[in-house]
């Protein structure tokens, strides 16, 4: 339908096609509000009918806001398909298995038992530091060493002598001490206490107390030979 | 848009801090709020990243210590959204600009295959939708977010203008501008209409 004709359909008495521009401007301000449907100031809506009354553009102008109500002017979007996951990443997965479940895993994998104690901080230092390398952790004395346990890496880097301090040892099947030159085999076992060696000819438990004159052997249950030489209950290696 | 269920969903939200409130809320929300922030952004990616910021806005805003449940929900709702919107828009200006371009590009490549085509019937409904995409993109953004907020999401004049910072007589302007833009622009899409 074509401009004219539409406005043949309206009764409008009184046309006039001249009008300052600024009063058309402020006009169609005030439909678009009207269109908006806010209210008007008493003086806006007389002016808007006086004018409206005789200009026909602004007519026009007003039903082509009426008009646009009905182009789709808003996109609607989709509702998104929204989860909050609580979710960590694979990385972030790694990071919690190193920091804690590796330690874990470690010590429960970890058969040996291993503990350094010495009546001197210097080589609890010195052995701890060899311990913590291989995953170990500190216990308090006395500690008894098992036949089942290897030792050998604890004392891998350290000379038995720098152990000042307690050793027990309840041998049942064997000891490997790689660190020395010394093995405990069984009921007949052999143990090198710096430069002194002894030797159980049958099943024994003894404790091994190292001081600052010496290895102080406690022959608990058992028979320990030294040199060719029983000994039974204390005694001092020199 | 229930807006009753919203403010009700949020209510019990910031009463209990319960995840699950806050997660049904934004699931409630979340076609509200691109739809909003598609039409002030007109890119559909820039809308989900602006929702992802409202998100987050809201989560830090029911946690401040100074947090009061607003009187008039639709009103601040809105306003948050805005903000996020435009604020993105204008860190993405350039982008926008670009693809802005694009709109404009494919809306020209159509209407020289009209005007060179001598047989012109009625626009079919996508044409009419990227005729109106690209109209919309041409206005600014203080006449498009009047726009918006006025004429799509129904707010009134006052309303628009707290959230925007303006005056009601301001966003009036604003919004007879964009009309005016928009009814040059798309004359011949009016025309059609019955």
């Amino acid at each position: 339908m074509s401009e004219d004709k539409r406005l043949d359909n309206e009764n409008v008495t009184t046309e006039s096609t001249e009008f300052i521009e600024s009063d058309c401007e402020k006009a169609r301000e005030l439909i678009s509000a009207l269109v908006d449907g806010e209210e008007l100031a008493p003086e806006e809506e007389e002016f808007l009918y006086r004018h409206t009354v005789s200009c026909k553009d602004c007519r026009a102008f007003w039903r082509d806001l009426e008009k646009m109500k009905k182009l789709p002017l808003k996109t609607e979007v989709k509702a998104v398909n929204l989860t909050i996951k609580r979710t960590i990443s694979w990385w972030q997965a790694v990071a919690i298995l190193i920091v804690f479940l590796l330690p874990l895993l470690i010590m429960l994998l970890k058969k040996e038992k291993a503990t350094v104690f010495s009546k001197t901080p210097y080589t609890i230092k010195v052995a701890g530091r060899v311990l913590e390398t291989t995953g170990y952790t500190k216990l308090a004395p006395p500690f008894t060493i098992k036949a089942t346990d290897r030792v050998s890496i604890i004392y891998k880097d350290l000379f038995i002598n720098q152990l000042l301090g307690e050793i027990k040892l309840s041998p049942k099947k064997e000891i490997t001490w790689l660190g020395g030159s010394t093995t405990i085999e069984g009921a007949n076992f052999k143990l090198m206490i710096g430069p002194k060696k002894i030797y159980a000819p049958e099943f024994a438990k003894i404790e091994v107390n190292m001081t600052d004159d010496g290895a102080l052997l406690n022959v608990a249950v058992g028979k320990v030979i030294l040199n060719d030489k029983e000994i039974k209950g204390k005694y001092l290696i020199r | 848009m229930d807006w009753n269920k919203l403010k009700e969903l949020y209510l019990q939200f910031t009463k209990t801090k319960k995840e699950e409130f806050f997660e049904e809320f934004i699931k409630s929300s979340s076609s509200w709020f691109l739809s909003l922030a598609y039409n002030i952004l007109r890119n559909e990616a820039d809308s989900k990243d602006a929702f992802q910021l409202f998100c987050e806005k809201l989560w830090r805003i029911t946690f401040s210590p100074n947090f009061e449940f607003p009187s008039n929900f639709k009103a601040w709702l809105t306003r948050i959204a805005v903000n996020e919107a435009i604020n993105l828009y204008r860190k993405n200006k350039r982008q926008f600009k670009n693809e802005a371009k694009l709109i404009q590009q494919k809306a020209s490549t159509f209407k020289n295959y009209h005007q060179g085509n001598p047989v012109q019937g009625k626009l079919t409904e996508e044409e009419k939708r990227t005729k109106i995409e690209e109209a919309i993109n041409s206005l600014d953004e203080d006449k498009r977010s009047a726009f918006v907020l006025v004429v799509m999401e129904g707010l009134s004049y006052s309303e628009a203008a707290e959230i925007l910072g303006v005056s009601p007589s301001q966003i009036r302007g604003r919004v007879y501008q964009a009309r005016k833009l928009l009814r040059e622009k798309l004359k011949n899409i009016i025309a059609e209409i019955d």
